[in-house]
């Protein structure tokens, strides 16, 4: 068969498959452990874990968590779409005894209600050809400072934190609660190497067609990039050896935004918004990073009333008081350009 | 000989074990029982600098999609970089025999890591040598895997968890997601399109599944009218809970009758709030409507764009056609490299809109244009007032 392996029943755990479906109501027993019961009176319990910042197991570890689902878990488990793990038991003392065994592995249970739910992060340096940060440490430094939220201070509200190398957001940024998103600050350049590269492929994946093939006096060709309309956004650098940046230990960095949400209520669905323009990459710690997240987390949990989500909080108390309460410094950068309704709109619709 | 070792790897080394302190679960710690070229990572620390590029190609009869070429730039260092990208079942469930099964390859291809799941939800085995990938992927086909999402073509089709284990879910998610693969697997195998399509699928409003915010078609289950009520339960209900349940209500839709409440549906805007408070005794509605949103999108011209609400539709096969209604026409439309929220940003909603071949709605607009600096040409000028004469009268 082509495509990923299906039906999905062949893949869940055995008990799981007559209550698909009928699902009556859920019950938060614990941080992590939770207690599903369906309406002809079935109980499971699901158990969430958390994972490495990044994703990354080695085998040794990815067996023995494969050994702890065949042993509590009908012999399966999933993976959330923030990175985490979850296993499903029939019975509560395997879920305890679940818990037990994955945190003598090193991996804490928690994250539901008022918690941290989950952290996601690209590759960073760690794979990627593109990253202008390193991802996965800075999530990592976040980690080691913040996991008490995941299973022991409590919340207004449910938070996620993402981290991403660079402005293609692979990690989720802009998506949660708190992102870091690695930026370049100035524009590549085109150095002679460019000439064994794929000329036309490497301006085709310029988004704004700031690239020219430009042909020089000796009839040879190379690249052109046009500074006013390059957004730095260093997809020509990953696709070809000849456009570098010149000088990425000075000049990339990661900015800090916040309040992205697909919740609808309140103020509904929303994209964060960046409240830190630049902070330089600073490994191995990020101190001023995870200074600045801190403060904000901090700040929230003191402000904010219950249930309020940081998006909500900061709706309520607006942006001035955002940043007379954490003690922030405003810089112009996060200002919203000019609203595109009235400006650029063309005669027949859409923006130039 | 001792061959001298770079300075940048000894400053690396010392970042690095730095970095291995701490009790939350530890990327470096993990990466350090493998064969991962973990003196590369360091060295990148060291100088701030990311030492892969992508580059190569490896042509593997019948998987157009699924292989990332990596290349460091240090290969005195490291190397090793190929990623494979593996397709999961269903609802991400994966058994013990799969994950050892991944476990095993990844040791005999790969430097023997796994990378769990990519926000992307797939897994991926990094670390094959590229003439090593030809016999990864033969094998992979053999033990039951696939290999895909790169490229412009579907990428993994993601979904919350759905009914599988969540009441509030009006759609099963991961049903919905095999029947897609049934009928699209070859455009998520062969890239076709101007640029990648993420399809993601939420069960409920809530969006679990992100599939408002960062698809380029999004699916949201949702119901018509007002959410089903069970008078019983809310009679036994603690009075202060249930005055806060009312008060949440951002519309204003619940009123209590004696010791009931009452719901008005055409002042509902399914938000869940209520549901997500009542402990069961709210609960989505019967009539099911499934939302189709375009556009969302992280990446490229317009930085994040969130996805718009593009139409509503009754069935379950309706929405699974638009599917391809809506890339087929997005391939004529985009330009290389273009995705559809650009496309969408780039001709305005009308102008989208009117190429899908829908007719726009006030759903559509999630506020109203402030100037008048817009075209309407003669069949409209003839259309609107006698639809308007229509609907409101006036001779």
């Amino acid at each position: 068969m082509e495509g990923p392996a299906r039906p999905y029943t062949n893949f869940i755990p055995p008990y799981l498959k007559e209550s698909v479906g009928k699902w009556k109501t859920h019950k938060v027993l614990e941080p992590g452990i939770i207690e599903h019961l369906d309406t002809s009176g079935n109980k499971i319990y699901t158990v969430r874990v958390a994972s490495t910042p990044n994703g990354r197991y080695s085998t040794e570890t990815m067996r023995k968590i494969s050994a702890i689902a065949r042993k509590y878990a009908g012999a399966s488990m999933r993976f959330t779409g923030g990175i985490n793990m979850e296993f499903v038991t029939k019975d509560l003392n395997d879920a305890i005894s679940l818990k037990t065994e994955m945190e003598d592995l090193g991996f804490p249970i928690g994250g539901w209600d008022g918690h941290l739910w989950n952290m996601t992060s690209c590759a960073g340096y760690f794979h990627c050809a593109l990253a202008a940060t390193d991802a996965p440490s800075i999530l990592q430094n976040l980690a080691n400072n913040l996991g008490k939220y995941f299973n022991k201070e409590e919340l207004p509200a449910k938070l996620t934190i993402s981290s991403s190398g660079c402005p293609s957001s692979c990690g989720n940024s802009f998506l949660t609660d708190i992102s870091i998103s690695g930026i370049h600050t100035e524009i590549p350049i085109v150095t002679p190497e460019v000439s064994k590269c794929d000329l036309q492929g490497t301006a085709y994946t310029c988004p704004v067609g700031a690239i020219q093939l430009k042909q020089l006096p000796d009839g040879s060709r190379t690249l052109e990039i046009r500074a006013n309309l390059c957004i730095g956004c260093g997809l020509c650098v990953g696709a070809c050896g000849g456009i570098i940046f010149e000088t990425p230990e000075k000049t990339d960095g990661h900015a800090i935004s916040i309040g992205g949400k697909a919740v609808p209520s309140r103020v509904g669905t929303t994209l964060g918004r960046v409240v830190v323009p630049y902070l330089p990459n600073e490994p191995p710690y990020y101190k001023k990073t995870v200074a600045v997240v801190t403060r904000i987390i901090e700040t929230w949990k003191k402000d904010a009333r219950k249930g309020e989500r940081i998006a909500d909080w900061v709706d309520r108390i607006g942006w001035e008081s955002f940043y007379e309460k954490t003690g922030l410094p405003f810089y112009g950068q996060s200002m919203e350009y000019l609203d595109v309704r009235g400006m650029m709109t063309l005669r027949d619709g859409g923006t130039r | 000989m001792m061959s001298e070792v770079p300075e940048e790897v000894i400053q690396g080394r010392k970042i690095l074990n730095e970095l291995k302190k701490g009790d939350w679960p530890n990327f470096v710690r993990e990466a350090e029982k493998t064969r991962y070229p973990v003196d590369l990572y360091g060295a990148s620390l060291a100088l701030k600098r990311d030492l892969f590029t992508t580059g190569g190609y490896v042509s593997v009869p019948g998987a157009p999609t699924g292989i990332l070429m990596r290349v460091t730039s240090r290969p005195d260092i490291g190397e090793n970089a190929n990623i494979v990208r593996v397709l999961i079942p269903s609802g991400n469930f994966l058994t013990s025999d799969m994950l050892d099964t991944l476990c095993e390859l990844a040791d005999k291809y790969g430097v023997g890591m796994i990378h769990g799941i990519s926000t992307g939800e797939d897994v991926e085995i990094p670390g094959i040598p590229k003439e090593k990938i030809r016999d990864f992927i033969t094998e992979l086909r053999q033990r039951g895997f696939e290999c895909g999402s790169t490229g412009d073509a579907f990428r993994a089709v993601t979904t919350c968890v759905g009914s599988l284990l969540c009441e509030y879910s009006n759609l099963n998610t991961a049903e919905f997601r095999d029947s897609f693969y049934d009928k699209y697997n070859d455009f998520a195998k062969f890239p076709t399109f101007p640029h990648k399509v993420k399809v993601k699928v939420s069960g409920c409003p809530i969006d679990c599944g992100r599939a408002t915010q960062k698809a380029d078609i999004g699916i949201v289950g949702s119901w018509k009218g007002a959410p089903e009520v069970n008078q019983s339960l809310i009679s036994k209900m603690d009075s202060e809970k249930l005055d806060n349940i009312i008060r949440s209500c951002p519309t204003g839709a619940i009123s209590r009758h004696g010791s009931g409440i009452s719901i008005k549906g055409e002042d509902c805007t399914q938000c869940m709030i209520c549901v997500r408070n009542s402990g069961g005794a709210i609960s989505q509605g019967r009539e099911k409507q499934y939302l189709i949103y375009a556009g969302g999108k992280l990446r490229g011209k317009k930085g994040p764009l969130s996805g718009k609400l593009f139409t509503k539709v009754n069935s379950i096969e309706e929405a699974m056609n638009l599917i391809g209604t809506m890339v087929d026409i997005y391939g004529e439309q985009a330009a290389r490299k273009e995705r559809m929220g650009d496309l969408m940003f780039r001709i305005g909603m009308k102008n989208f809109l009117d190429l899908m071949k829908t007719k726009p709605q006030a759903h559509n607009a999630k506020d109203l244009r402030t100037n008048i600096f817009y075209s309407v040409n003669g069949e409209e000028r003839e259309r609107m007032p006698e639809e308007i004469k229509k609907a409101v009268g006036g001779e």
